[in-house]
């Protein structure tokens, strides 16, 4: 019995190590970023130190204000925009896909599919052709516009793992009492859907936020993101990087997922649905 | 009622024609032409001929077939395993497992400036190396694209971790009893309960993991330009810096002609081989 406890002591502290180990390798990298972003230009380039001398706002002060604090704005403004507009249609299109089965239905949604799937990298050229014509190259609307393309086909795949759980009995109960599609939407399915609706909506505020690809490319001055914007900053040659900035810029970027995470993690695991369920 | 409920598609497919066809109709163009001059010209399959006859680009491809199977052979293995040792109750696995799924929802740029942060000369890794006798500099062939692939892992076991451990907890206990019981071991408990409880979640991972490599942009991007060199050149890149830099707008859009045909037959073969052709829509 001795011999057995204290297998079990030493299995349990293998794994308290484990985690410890774990817990090092995820999050040193955010605790560097973030003790730079503290941290003053002169430090940064002489010495690489694990605490700052002297704790140094000016950073952060920077966000607040020119170019940052516009790329901020920018960033919430096509995140909202972007749930606004894909959370309801992509309700409506996977609705349609589970519930009323038409020709072709299973191409079509490979079709949609592949949008995400897609590389990113191969609509940047037509984008900025077009959007440079019509008027909508550094626009924030361009941009939500273009977000769609990986939203909507990851959007309706995440809400089809929900909506499928639903039976549809209860559709046909209600339109059997005179229920009208929407009215059926709004009393009955979307309050059941809420988890979905959570899920679907934290995913494209994701997507939306850590954008960069089109962000850099179809964006100039007026429309950059937070994720463009500091493209730029460590993009910038000849008279160096500043990187203090740059940490406190990329500290500002993990916030959202940060907050996400925490309230939202029982949600998350739901997001990506198996292919085929057994 | 009269059945016209397939009609709510619409707003979803017109969003799409848009931005999906529309877009592919200008590539497509683009690929059969000499765009940006003063007078565009017909030239046939002239692009095609150039990419396929460029070396550069099938150094790209090659390369990325390279990473992609790099990343793969890491993240699976690593992300069932912390999926495996990382779960039940207690306040220390709740935050284990939150702050390994954390780097999934830092921006791809974010992660890039952490890990340029992490390596640049002086800093924490080549510090931390040096101490174990190893000289580490981020800009050699070499170091550029297996610290490509570290990072990559980095940040993306978290996905891995978090697909898998949603499937694990779907696995009724009564089987692990059971298998107790009858004195299996943990091996046998692994391969004949686990491994079939979790096979459309591994393969869906799976299948993200090796769609999201081969596009894989940002990150590459930010830490090391693509550089030294061309060592660390992924395909997205490469159509980037062709189109948008060296302004080779036909002979990008050709690339990327290319590039989405491969990406999305491998995508097709992968989700009708891993459902046994039964498509996606489950009927």
């Amino acid at each position: 019995m001795a011999g057995k406890s204290s297998n079990q002591l030493v299995g349990r502290t293998l794994k308290i190590i484990f985690y410890l180990l774990v817990l090092v390798v995820f999050l040193f990298p955010i605790y560097f970023m973030t003790i730079t972003a503290l941290k003053a230009r002169s430090e940064i380039e002489t010495q690489t130190t694990f605490f700052p001398h002297k704790i140094n706002m000016k950073n952060f002060h920077e966000m607040t204000k020119g170019p940052w604090k516009r790329a901020i704005i920018n960033s919430i403004v096509v995140c909202i925009s972007s749930v606004a507009l894909c959370l309801p249609v992509s309700f409506l299109a996977s609705y349609a896909f589970s519930r009323r089965p038409f020709m072709g239905d299973i191409h079509l949604y490979f079709w949609l599919i592949t949008n995400r799937m897609a590389p990113a990298a191969s609509f940047v050229l037509p984008f900025f052709a077009i959007y440079t014509n019509i008027g909508l190259f550094d626009t924030k609307l361009g941009l939500i516009f273009t977000y769609t393309l990986f939203n909507l086909p990851l959007a309706i795949w995440i809400w089809m793992s929900f909506m499928e759980a639903i039976p549809k009995e209860i559709d046909d109960a209600a339109f059997l009492d005179g229920f009208s599609v929407w009215r059926y939407f709004g009393r009955v399915l979307i309050p059941v859907l809420k988890p979905g609706l959570i899920t679907v909506a934290v995913f494209i505020w994701m997507f939306s936020w850590t954008e960069m690809l089109f962000a850099v490319n179809l964006t100039a001055v007026a429309a950059k993101t937070l994720p463009a914007q500091l493209t730029v900053t460590v993009m910038r040659l000849g008279y160096g990087v500043d990187w203090g900035m740059a940490a406190a810029g990329g500290i500002i970027s993990i916030i959202p997922g940060i907050v996400l995470v925490i309230f939202t993690k029982k949600y998350l695991t739901r997001g990506f649905v198996p292919l085929r369920r057994l | 009622m009269s059945d016209k409920r397939h009609l709510l598609i619409f707003p979803a497919i017109i969003l799409l024609l848009f931005n999906s066809i529309f877009p592919l109709v200008v590539v497509l163009n683009y690929s059969f032409t000499k765009p940006f001059s003063d007078n565009p010209v017909f030239v046939g399959v002239g692009n095609y001929v150039d990419v396929l006859h460029s070396q550069e680009w099938w150094d790209a491809f090659k390369r990325n077939t390279l990473f992609t199977a790099l990343v793969l052979a890491i993240e699976i293995p690593v992300g069932l395993l912390f999926a495996l040792l990382i779960r039940g109750k207690g306040k220390l696995i709740d935050i284990v497992s939150t702050v390994v799924i954390l780097p999934s929802l830092i921006p791809f740029v974010s992660v890039g400036i952490l890990w340029r942060l992490m390596t640049r000369t002086g800093g924490p890794i080549p510090l931390f190396l040096g101490v174990l006798g190893i000289k580490y500099t981020l800009m050699t062939t070499k170091s550029a694209f297996w610290t490509l692939v570290i990072m990559d892992a980095w940040h993306w076991i978290s996905l891995v971790f978090l697909l898998l451990s949603a499937s694990l907890v779907t696995i009724p206990e009564v089987y692990y009893t059971a298998a107790r019981i009858d004195g299996s071991t943990k091996w046998q408990t692994f391969r004949y309960i686990t491994m079939p409880g979790i096979k459309y979640s591994l393969i869906t991972v799976l299948l993200l993991r090796i769609i999201d490599s081969f596009k894989l942009f940002d990150e590459n991007f930010i830490l090391t330009g693509g550089g030294p060199g061309r060592s660390t050149e992924l395909l997205s890149f490469f159509i980037i810096k062709k189109g948008l830099r060296e302004w080779l707008g036909g002979f990008s859009a050709t690339a990327s002609i290319i590039y989405l045909v491969i990406v999305i037959l491998l995508c097709y073969l992968l989700i009708t081989f891993l459902t046994k052709g039964q498509g996606m829509l489950e009927r």
